[in-house]
């Protein structure tokens, strides 16, 4: 944490309907996270964001209010955002359903809520230096959508594949490796980790696999 | 004489036809043969008995869909093993009981029913003069509804689903024997021509009152499936509410008794989340024995036992290799260990592939050699690589001091093999 802590100080905006949860995520973050704005709905959200335009919304995924599409009905809202202010998810549910879906919405990471303020507050720093953040489980529906190395005919786009290097990289997050960790196993530097990630999320978003359908479609998430 | 332990009227499942005797012999608290013999009484004047059977065939729930609604609203509020037992017992052995009896008392009818027309047939030879050309047609039509009749008692069709062709069979053999009867029973009054003509002014009121009564009858039909969709919604409804309280609830309850304990909070709410979390979103459409529920199942016992935070990500599943067993057994044999020796949290990650089953068990303890451990120890060397080994699997350990990880790998051959994608 203290290696990009380079005395920048970053704006955050805190989306949950839990009041509890922010007051207690407040106190948890670290000295150089600003919370510039709250919301506890979907429309407020977006209204908060839009006026504040921080450089991180940490976004719950189930928010009342809007037409009921939780965290990702206000990144839809704020595509014209997603330059500048990034995206991170946080759910407490783990479910596939809630992470792929806000994810595929724009995103730029997913933590899990009970992790601890230390470890979100490098989460927040990580995602707006631009990088990805993955949690194990995130990686985990990742290779259980991509992987299966299926590598058969009808993949005709460089989309559609994660390449080795990306499945060995999510594999060791999976297992609960850190950047730093892989970084070291793999014997590249924590740069190339990071924008491998950042390719495994870019396709996670933008490729229209037939199978990543099928496996939403199988998981009701689509 | 209301009392109140008056069991509901539901057609028994001791039955000689559809079990309105039975069911009504339990309900009044009469003994069974009495209702028989008043049924048959009451049929002797005129058929009264027969029609009363018949209204109450069609309308009194069998015991089985009485049960089934009773399962409904029980809900899936988790029972105390007296409890279940009680209802085993009564469900399953009872019915067995009475199916044996039941069809000794089938034989019986049918036998009576034989001699019957054997005292007919002497009856005929002796010189009596019987109407077989009324006998005959009735017994066809006493068969035709019987025929049409017992489907009320199968099982229930579900909507969507497609009606099994024993079933319309059944419905048409029925119609054919109790038209036929019904013809052949005219035919000795009334001449073919003008039974023909009959006929089709039959055809031409039943055509005429379908048409007046279809909207009324899809009315009701929707009206039904509307109401049991509700009642199943209240029944969804009932049952969350039976499980948070069970499971959340008395959590919570816990947890403000033990609130100056911080571990035991900590480990009551982490167990409180993967269970909840595991009704809400888990794999309901993986069977209990596939590798990965096995695998989760462990984790969480180790949690409870060791207050450690352990957490399982599963890719693919597989089931019924030949390794499996011992594979999870290494798998919770290195989890123990993580957890018994390491600070911090468990990472395990299970991956199933076409030809492996791979298992990763990381902590984040200082570490150890394999060759410091001594010889009378038998946990790593034993459980975890000899069980590996011996299944045909594989296992590695990498330690350093920032942490160790397990590897196991199993590969997936079977005589036959079960997946499903």
């Amino acid at each position: 944490m203290s290696t990009e802590n380079n005395a920048k100080s970053y704006r955050v905006v805190l989306v949950d309907d839990h009041a509890i949860f922010r007051s207690g995520l407040k106190a948890d973050l670290a000295s150089d996270m600003h919370i510039v704005g709250e919301a506890g709905t979907v429309e407020e959200a977006i209204a908060v964001i839009t006026e504040q335009k921080p450089d991180v919304v940490l976004l719950d995924v189930h928010l009342p209010g809007g037409r009921a599409g939780g965290g990702a009905e206000v990144l839809k809202n704020c595509t014209q955002l997603l330059g500048s202010t990034k995206f991170l998810a946080l759910s407490v549910s783990d479910a596939a359903q809630d992470v792929v879906t806000v994810i595929r919405a724009g995103a730029r990471g997913y933590v899990t809520k009970s992790i601890s303020g230390e470890e979100i507050s490098d989460a927040v720093r990580r995602v707006a230096a631009g990088d990805a953040v993955f949690s194990p489980r995130l990686a985990g529906f990742v290779l259980d959508a991509f992987g299966g190395s299926s590598a058969v005919s009808e993949i005709d786009e460089e989309l559609d594949l994660l390449s080795d290097r990306e499945l060995q990289v999510m594999r060791l997050i999976a297992r609960g490796y850190s950047y730093k960790e892989v970084a070291t196993e793999l014997f590249i530097s924590v740069k190339t980790v990071e924008s491998h990630v950042s390719s495994v999320l870019r396709k996670l978003q933008l490729s229209n696999r037939h199978e990543l359908t099928r496996w939403a479609v199988d998981r009701k998430i689509l | 004489m209301e009392s109140p332990e008056r069991s509901l009227l539901v057609r028994s499942e001791h039955r000689m036809i559809a079990g309105v005797s039975g069911g009504l012999a339990a309900h009044l608290g009469i003994p069974l043969n009495y209702v028989r013999l008043g049924f048959i009484a009451l049929s002797a004047l005129g058929g009264i008995g027969i029609l009363l059977y018949a209204w109450l065939w069609v309308f009194v729930p069998s015991a089985e869909e009485a049960q089934a609604d009773e399962i409904r609203s029980w809900g899936t509020r988790t029972r105390s093993l007296a409890e279940e037992m009680n209802r085993v017992q009564q469900g399953f052995f009872r019915s067995r009981e009475g199916w044996e009896k039941n069809s000794s008392w089938r034989e019986m009818l049918i036998g009576c029913g034989l001699l019957l027309l054997a005292v007919l047939a002497l009856a005929q030879w002796a010189g009596w003069n019987i109407r077989w050309d009324l006998i005959w047609p009735s017994l066809g039509i006493i068969a035709g509804v019987l025929v049409a009749w017992l489907q009320l008692d199968a099982q229930v069709i579900k909507p969507g689903a497609k009606k099994s062709a024993p079933l319309l069979i059944r419905l048409g053999l029925g119609l054919v024997l109790v038209i036929g009867g019904l013809l052949a029973i005219l035919s000795g009054s009334v001449g073919v021509a003008d039974l023909l003509g009959g006929m089709w002014a039959a055809l031409a009121i039943i055509v005429g009152a379908v048409v007046v009564l279809l909207p009324w009858g899809t009315r009701l039909w929707r009206d039904f499936l509307a109401e049991r969709s509700s009642r199943q919604a209240a029944a969804q409804r009932a049952e969350f509410a039976a499980h948070l309280h069970d499971s959340v609830l008395q959590t919570l309850a816990v947890i403000q008794k033990r609130s100056e304990d911080p571990a035991a909070v900590r480990t009551l709410a982490r167990i409180q989340e993967r269970e909840l979390r595991q009704w809400l979103y888990g794999n309901q459409d993986l069977d209990d024995e596939d590798v990965a529920v096995e695998v989760q199942r462990e984790a969480s016992d180790i949690e409870q036992l060791l207050l450690k935070d352990v957490e399982v990500i599963a890719v693919g599943n597989a089931q019924g290799f030949d390794g499996q067993q011992a594979l999870v057994a290494a798998t919770r044999e290195a989890m123990m260990n993580a957890a018994k020796h390491a600070p911090g949290k468990i990472s395990v990650y299970l991956e199933c592939s076409e030809q492996l089953v791979e298992v990763f068990i990381r902590d984040r303890g200082t570490g150890f050699e394999l060759a410091d451990i001594p010889e009378d120890r038998h946990g790593v060397r034993e459980s975890i690589i000899g069980r590996m080994q011996r299944a045909g699997g594989k296992a590695e350990i990498r330690s350093s001091e920032t942490g160790t990880e397990i590897q196991l790998s199993m590969p997936r051959t079977t005589t036959q093999e079960e997946t499903h994608s």
